[in-house]
């Protein structure tokens, strides 16, 4: 098994991810023997950690179609995943600044509707 | 089932879901070479300080050799003398990246039910990041010679040089005294050291 993936089994597993949950939420709990100057290891770790603490909160609250428990079990299809969840994000994003701008069209006059000021941010 | 079945096998569930946390529990990466168990551990402030130093002289050592040759400058030569086109692997690199990412994009849309077509697209995934891996490794090997490389080269095996120990017998003591005795040791533990380290400061740098 490869580093990376050694890593990941580890960040996704409920021991691990419990750990996570509880040092976040009781703030004294320590992950690491060290408390300083983390590894490049331990650093892949704690990201490893919390994209799979999302990837759980999203599965529990049902949040995408696509997202199951064998997603999160394979890392291609993870990865994959992830991609296509950033992807989406990105559009709603997007969507939501159109939007916004949208909403900020001012009507010069009122009663006429053929003329308007744009704010574009 | 009895409580004491029920206990047994939470607690042997809850040693299989704890796995192997070697590689995280500190900053340090134990590996073995002749039976003899040997570690890596992070450089602290002091030492990468050092090493950052020591690299600065060497570069200074570097300039003045003949043939030394910056990133840039080697790229155009390769290209020059036709040995290899490093702007087209980038390119391809760059295209390969587009079709891992179509994939990536078709996969996640599968319901975990379409087996076929999960296994089809695994398949791809997996041939695609094999190909980019070998197209960055053939890039590395093509630019080793530039200074950029070889001073990167320098710093990951002057910070192995110090952070390097093994455990004779109750305490961890330094591998090598000198960088010189680094230098002229066996490569089957020195290539082991560094890459050790390398993993160690995977994404520091």
């Amino acid at each position: 098994m490869n580093i990376e993936k050694q890593i990941r089994t580890i960040a996704k597993s409920i021991f691990w991810q419990n750990i996570y949950k509880s040092a976040k939420e009781i703030g004294s709990i320590q992950l690491f023997e060290n408390k300083s100057n983390f590894s490049g290891l331990q650093n892949l770790f704690l990201f490893w950690l919390s994209v799979y603490e999302s990837l759980y909160s999203d599965l529990i609250q049902k949040e995408w179609k696509y997202l199951d428990e064998k997603v999160i079990e394979d890392d291609i299809r993870c990865d994959a995943f992830l991609y296509w969840r950033s992807q989406m994000r990105e559009n709603e994003l997007h969507k939501y600044k159109t939007e916004q701008q949208a909403s900020k069209l001012k009507f010069r006059e009122s009663g006429n509707v053929s003329t308007f000021n744009v704010d574009i941010q | 089932m009895d409580n004491k079945e029920i206990l047994n096998e939470s607690i042997s569930e809850l040693f299989k879901s704890n796995y192997d946390d070697s590689l995280i529990k500190d900053n340090k990466l134990c590996f073995t070479v002749n039976e003899q168990l040997y570690r890596v551990r992070m450089p602290n402030q002091g030492e990468q300080s050092l090493a950052e130093h020591k690299k600065n002289l060497i570069q200074l050592e570097y300039l003045k050799q003949e043939g030394c040759i910056t990133k840039n400058q080697l790229i155009r030569q390769l290209k020059l003398n036709n040995v290899i086109d490093i702007e087209h692997l980038e390119e391809l690199r760059e295209s390969l990246s587009k079709e891992l990412k179509r994939f990536w994009f078709l996969l996640a849309t599968k319901d975990s039910g379409d087996k076929k077509k999960i296994s089809e697209y695994s398949e791809n995934i997996t041939k695609i990041q094999e190909s980019l891996q070998r197209l960055s490794l053939d890039i590395a090997s093509h630019l080793s010679p530039s200074l950029e490389s070889r001073l990167e080269k320098f710093y990951v095996e002057y910070i192995t040089f110090i952070c390097a120990e093994y455990h004779p017998d109750k305490e961890w003591k330094k591998v090598w005294d000198t960088l010189e005795d680094f230098n002229k040791a066996d490569t089957v533990l020195t290539n082991k050291a560094i890459a050790s380290m390398t993993w160690l400061l995977l994404n520091k740098r």
